[in-house]
């Protein structure tokens, strides 16, 4: 199979040239981040990180999804990280988030880790820095009712910028006061993929834009620049007012993703979270 | 999915007899508080760890619906308040 220069290759188009019974291999290498080993057809994964297909096919399709560059961290659930309790970023700036009071770590497609809601919560190590133009885009599903109007899917310390999922399963923010967005609803059976873009507009005015699952639901002039502040997964800060759900996959950007970035984004993963 | 997990609220004062080991909270510093400061929990799957049992300030065993419930109150739930 000839390979292209650029761009991806998919997997249907490997499973096609070797066919069913091929012995072959596939070996993964990209020049600028090394050996990402080998894949067998049936003898599984041999070689360096990562250490499953499943990690695999996350480091593969990420490096479409990041163009331009300003991409602050990636966490993926496919990939914890260093320990039970650490869930490293696998792009950027590596940051960890630590995994408090015990989420679920879901390990079968599409693999994710399950809040229950009580007290079990996300947190970064370190301070984010957004700056004025950022975008934060979250894999989630919700799994229940929410007890209460304020359950936070997102929280920062000094509630920069706080996501909430209300009790009739929309959309709350927070950036100094509370709004509704009625156009995004968080209670859908599958998993969703919400992505929140912030500009300051450098004097012209304010923009945040809400998508859920590729399309703009929302835009507003709400938002503003967050700095310095830890940021929080399940809860508010510092734990409590918990959101009862799951979250496969967390992204923080240093600008505001267009509408056409944040489709290619969605198109990277749809099918792996339709698992 | 968390039908084999149980909730138990005590007080606050007794969270430095807790064996973290044994429960599904990381340290008495990851717990979470009431609103009042007084009450806290922890949580386990199966059977109710030694330490837990030994408390002396222990509510009944509660399942994953009824504290949720509980932790929708006003006792628990500052309800979007927020003092920046």
């Amino acid at each position: 199979m000839a390979l292209q220069a650029s761009g991806a290759i998919s997997m249907s188009q490997i499973n096609t040239e070797l066919g069913r019974s091929s012995t072959a291999a596939i070996q993964l290498k990209k020049a600028e981040d090394g050996d990402y080993g080998t894949i067998n057809h049936s003898g599984g994964h041999s070689g360096g990180s990562p250490y499953s297909m499943s990690e695999w096919y996350t480091y593969v399709h990420f490096p479409d999804l990041v163009e331009p560059a300003g991409i602050i961290d990636f966490w993926d659930a496919r990939v914890q990280g260093l320990s039970a309790n650490d869930w490293k970023s696998i792009y950027g700036n590596d940051t960890v988030m630590s995994l408090n009071n015990s989420p679920t770590h879901n390990t079968s497609a599409p693999n994710n880790f399950s809040l229950d809601g009580t007290n079990d919560y996300i947190e970064t190590d370190d301070d984010m820095t957004l700056g004025s133009r950022w975008t934060i885009a979250i894999w989630l599903r919700h799994t229940a009712t929410q007890s209460n109007d304020y359950e936070r899917i997102l929280g920062m310390i000094s509630h920069q910028f706080d996501i909430a999922e209300d009790t009739s399963g929309k959309m709350r923010i927070y950036d100094g006061g509370w709004s509704t967005v009625t156009a995004v609803g968080l209670d859908g059976a599958d998993w969703q993929h919400l992505v929140v873009t912030y500009d300051s507009g450098g004097g012209a005015g304010a923009t945040m834009k809400i998508y859920l699952d590729k399309s703009l639901a929302s835009t507003t002039g709400d938002g503003r620049t967050v700095s310095g502040k830890r940021i929080f997964l399940g809860c508010q800060q510092y734990g409590a007012e918990n959101w009862e759900g799951e979250i496969g996959q967390f992204i923080l950007w240093g600008q505001a993703l267009t509408g056409g970035q944040i489709e290619t984004l969605w198109g990277n993963d749809k099918v792996y979270f339709d698992e | 999915m968390y039908e084999n997990r149980e909730y138990v609220v005590f007080n606050v004062s007794e969270k430095d007899s807790i064996d973290y080991d044994e429960v599904l909270e990381n340290s008495a510093d990851t717990l979470r508080l009431s609103l009042d400061g007084e009450k806290t929990f922890i949580k386990y799957d199966g059977d109710m760890p030694d330490s837990v049992s030994s408390l002396d300030t222990k509510e009944a065993v509660r399942s994953h619906s009824e504290i949720r419930e509980l932790l929708g109150t006003d006792d628990w739930n500052a309800n979007g308040s927020i003092a920046e």
